[in-house]
């Protein structure tokens, strides 16, 4: 039964749910679209569609870890958190700095925690931090075992049954990766809504309505362009670079863990470049990677901690 | 297109089969109408330039509708170019042929020795054209080592006939005949047949160019 408590709270969490939507989820999924192997409106509808069943096959873990896992604190705590987490992607993205949702979310929910002293799980949030370092090892050894099996096959193809399996390849790294975005992503950015509503329909409603909202802004906003690193690479590489992040991302949703696509996506960047023996990552990025990885989690912790203290 | 072909399109390569088959006739379209450009030269006959400005035309119909084929969507966008190239560069041979025969058509007198020579210059040309045929339909088929193979003859006889032009060339010097206009048409019609097999070195550079890059 859904129960909501006031329309200014519910309006809140749903527009910080559609930022973190339209900032985040189809930032990868565009390279078919772009390949032209798939139409605007084929690639939006498989992606909602891969979308939905990612969220209903593991979200519910991830759902249940971030929101009754890390912290006891109230539907109002949860508000916060959702409202910082809005905040502090949206001034993310201004500056260009990636920023992973699930870490700004976990944090800003444990330093709410703290700065309201309500109960925290340490152990659940060492554990999360662990999957956050577990899901980039993880990745870079699926691209590693995965490149030379995958360019081994492509080779020995004709270059036509070359070019089908490349376009039948991005198809399911756009599934895959969109499974891995409802799973994980889209999971974490809906817990909030969750304190509110224990309709899972609704959540999945929901969750249509602002992924395909997300969606439609990032092919009008940013014209279908991935991140710019990736325009260095060739296609079976940056879908062997999403399909191994997708892989990761999925396999630490399924025991509940909220992990990044963009850092599992930057790890495998790693790994590829490194086998490919292209230059792509400098140590400039590396270094941006590093802090960014390690700043944002303690900005958003901080952020909340202080935001519970003074309110 | 119904639903189910939409679905099915991704795995399909019906598009890319039709630029293949499109190719392969530009190749063998330049193979023919340099046997016609010798059949021309050895035979006097210079009615033989129609049919070769024919073959000219059809080789601009076929690179155009390859061109329409990758606009529609043959081949992933990286690729394009480069097949929109060698297309480019594959119809340049047969331009090329027909301006040899064209230059042979207006040359008043074309001496014997310099015919003989230039005879050989198309004939191996002629080889060249057929090892193209040979890399490309290698390529499709996915053997690269024999494509590398062929290419390697191409460059091997685009050397060749660069030194029989520079031969040619000196001779010209030494001949005691200094009419200008004369040897200026000895000139050209050295000079245009040198230049097909230049053209087909740049088409088969180009194939290799796209076989690297279809490299994963």
């Amino acid at each position: 039964m859904m129960v909501l408590h006031f329309d200014g709270e519910l309006t809140l969490l749903l527009l910080s749910l559609a930022a973190v939507c339209i900032l985040n989820l189809p930032l990868l999924a565009v390279m078919p679209v772009r390949c032209e192997v798939l139409g605007k409106k084929s690639s939006i509808a498989m992606f909602l569609v891969a979308i939905l069943l990612g969220f209903y096959v593991s979200g519910n873990k991830v759902m249940t870890t971030v929101s009754s896992e890390i912290a006891k604190i109230d539907s109002t705590g949860f508000l916060m958190a959702s409202a910082l987490t809005f905040l502090i992607m949206i001034t993310l993205s201004l500056r260009d700095i990636p920023a992973s949702v699930q870490q700004v979310m976990v944090m800003c929910i444990a330093g709410i925690a703290v700065g309201s002293c309500a109960a925290i799980n340490t152990g659940k949030i060492v554990e999360i931090v662990l999957s956050w370092i577990g899901s980039i090892l993880l990745s870079a050894s699926i691209s590693l075992l995965l490149y030379p099996r995958l360019r081994s096959v492509f080779n020995s193809l004709t270059p036509l049954k070359r070019e089908a399996g490349m376009r039948v390849f991005m198809i399911l790294v756009l599934f895959l990766l969109s499974m891995a975005s409802g799973s994980s992503t889209v999971a974490t950015a809906v817990s909030p809504l969750s304190i509110v509503t224990d309709s899972k329909a609704v959540l999945a409603g929901v969750v249509m309505v602002f992924a395909f909202f997300g969606v439609i802004a990032r092919y009008w906003l940013f014209h279908a362009i991935p991140p710019r690193l990736l325009d260095n690479l060739d296609v079976s590489a940056v879908a062997l670079v999403q399909m191994s992040a997708a892989l990761s991302v999925f396999l630490f949703s399924l025991v509940g863990m909220p992990v990044s696509i963009n850092h599992a996506v930057f790890a495998s960047l790693f790994v590829v470049s490194y086998l490919k023996d292209i230059r792509i990552l400098e140590r400039k990025v590396i270094r941006n990677f590093v802090r960014n990885g390690l700043g944002v989690p303690l900005l958003s912790f901080i952020a909340g901690a202080v935001v519970s203290a003074i309110m | 297109m119904g639903i189910v072909s939409k679905l099915l399109a991704p795995f399909r390569s019906t598009l890319e089969n039709d630029v293949f088959k499109a190719l392969v006739e530009l190749a063998n379209l330049s193979s023919t109408t340099c046997s016609m450009l010798i059949r021309m030269i050895e035979s006097d006959n210079k009615n033989l330039v129609r049919k070769i400005s024919k073959n000219e035309r059809h080789g601009d119909e076929i690179r155009r509708n390859v061109e329409k084929l990758l606009f529609e969507g043959a081949f992933l966008p990286q690729s394009r170019p480069l097949f929109f190239t060698l297309a480019e560069r594959m119809d340049s041979v047969i331009d090329s042929i027909e301006d040899c025969a064209k230059i042979y058509e207006a040359a008043q007198q074309i001496d014997e020795e310099i015919k003989r020579r230039v005879l050989h210059i198309l004939d191996v040309t002629k080889e060249a054209c057929d090892c193209f045929c040979d890399a490309l339909l290698s390529f499709f088929r996915g053997d690269e080592r024999r494509m590398q193979e062929k290419i390697a003859v191409i460059n091997e006889i685009e050397a060749r006939i660069d030194d029989v032009k520079h031969e040619v060339f000196k001779s010209m010097v030494r001949s005691r005949d200094k009419c200008f206009w004369k040897e200026k048409c000895m000139e050209d019609f050295v000079d245009s047949a040198e230049e097909i097999s230049d053209k087909l070195q740049d088409a088969a550079d180009t194939l290799s160019v796209i076989a690297a890059s279809m490299k994963v």
